[in-house]
């Protein structure tokens, strides 16, 4: 079958297969709409709320948790989470040095439908979802203190080497200094970008951009922001969370 | 789109409403079947969907097309109300599609219905862009608007629903012919 055929036979699947539902409900639907639209208008019912948008942030702090109820009650995603907890324990002991101290941190695991997991520090940070990111950022915020964040996401169709180029240009707009990307193997084997603008004051805006092959073509793009201060602090814990970082194989699915 | 029918609505004419539900309420509803597999739920969809249209049209931008706007308020309904109801099964809809019922013979199926079916298998987040781009004919780009996706997550989405639905098809073939 061709895919011109294929693309066909969807089309027409869907068609025929969704067509015996609309015409009778149809008009029923406006009668049963417009009843309702009057009852708001007279009092009688509640608008429908529309989320705030601190509604919104607060949602997608849980949106991990939800993820995985979604995946957990889907025959494939029980799959996958099956073959996840087998290798991966969800929560653990990871050592690290920070700013000269060793330190043991109860490390939880963050598995991401974007195929991969890491383990991070669940005492300091959270894990956001928006969209496609998944951000850890610090549980607690102060006033004054820069934005503080570790996001990955992933492009599918760029090559580390591909999207360096592109994001050093970007860089070399917003930092005065922008080291050119370099290959590492610590924490994550991948391509490396520095970039920090100033260098001098406390809250100097730092960037870390670490590129790692998603093996099938495309690239997660894990993006580490701090300032000059928070490089021994953050940026350690950071930098340690990430060795922890793996890409997980779809075959489960 | 009628600017002039969108500015009626925007005034609250509810005859210019009817006018703008009847020319969009027959794709919404087959969409909002397709994706909650129940006609009961999608009634629910579609009613709710068109009550925000109602009383959130001033947040439409002009100049901006119209369906991609609204279809993101459908597919919202829809999670919303799936994150709800997954438990619940109506009579309606078991009356309707026949679902569970064990004595019936796929052999008798239509193909449309065996690809149907296919579809209605798998995962929603693989699901609902395959709905969008071959029931609505949506653009990749329309559809990651409406999602609130990355477009090349929405190209990786229609890629791995497409393998799925032909690795579905190859096997229900498979099975006829071991019949």
């Amino acid at each position: 079958m061709t895919q011109k055929d294929f693309d066909e036979k969807v089309s027409e699947a869907l068609e025929k297969g969704t067509k015996r539902f609309t015409e009778e409900l149809q008009e029923e639907n406006f009668i049963i709409t417009m009843k309702k639209i009057n009852e708001i208008d007279k009092g009688d019912r509640k608008m429908p709320k529309r989320k705030s948008a601190l509604g919104k942030f607060i949602s997608v702090g849980s949106a991990a948790a939800v993820i995985l109820v979604c995946i957990s009650v889907t025959q494939p995603g029980q799959a996958a989470l099956a073959k996840i907890k087998k290798y991966f324990e969800p929560e653990k002991q990871v050592e690290i040095q920070v700013e000269g101290d060793n330190e043991i941190i109860d490390s939880k695991l963050q598995q991401s439908e974007m195929g991969y997991i890491i383990y991070y520090d669940q005492e300091r940070y959270k894990v956001v979802e928006e969209g496609d990111t998944d951000r850890i950022i610090m549980k607690e915020t102060y006033e004054g203190i820069p934005e503080v964040y570790m996001e990955i996401y992933q492009d599918i169709d760029h090559t580390p080497e591909e999207l360096a180029a592109t994001l050093e240009a970007e860089l070399k707009a917003d930092f005065s200094k922008v080291n050119p990307a370099e290959y590492v193997t610590e924490p994550v084997e991948g391509l490396y970008i520095h970039a920090i603008d100033g260098g001098t004051k406390w809250d100097d805006e730092v960037v870390n951009y670490y590129l790692v092959d998603n093996t099938q073509g495309g690239t997660f793009i894990i993006k580490q922001k701090y300032f000059l201060e928070a490089g021994e602090g953050h940026g350690a814990r950071f930098y340690n969370m990430l060795k922890e970082f793996e890409i997980v194989e779809e075959s489960a699915e | 789109m009628d600017d002039i029918l969108l500015q009626r609505v925007r005034n609250k004419d509810k005859e210019a409403f009817e006018v703008l539900y009847n020319r969009y309420a027959n794709y919404a509803m087959r969409v909002a079947v397709a994706v909650t597999k129940s006609s009961t739920l999608a009634s629910d969809v579609v009613q709710e969907t068109f009550i925000r249209v109602y009383y959130n049209i001033d947040r439409f931008k002009y100049g901006h097309s119209f369906e991609p706007w609204l279809y993101k308020i459908l597919i919202n309904e829809c999670k919303r109300i799936l994150k709800k109801g997954t438990k619940i099964t109506y009579i309606s809809d078991y009356i309707e599609t026949g679902s569970d019922i064990p004595q019936v013979d796929e052999h008798h199926f239509e193909e449309y219905e065996v690809l149907y079916r296919a579809i209605e298998d798998l995962d929603t987040k693989f699901r609902v862009p395959i709905i969008l781009k071959y029931l609505k004919c949506f653009k990749e780009s329309e559809i990651a608007e409406i999602m609130e996706l990355n477009i090349n997550t929405v190209k990786s989405r229609l890629f791995k629903g497409r393998q799925k639905l032909k690795k579905m098809l190859t096997h229900r073939e498979e099975k006829e012919e071991i019949k």
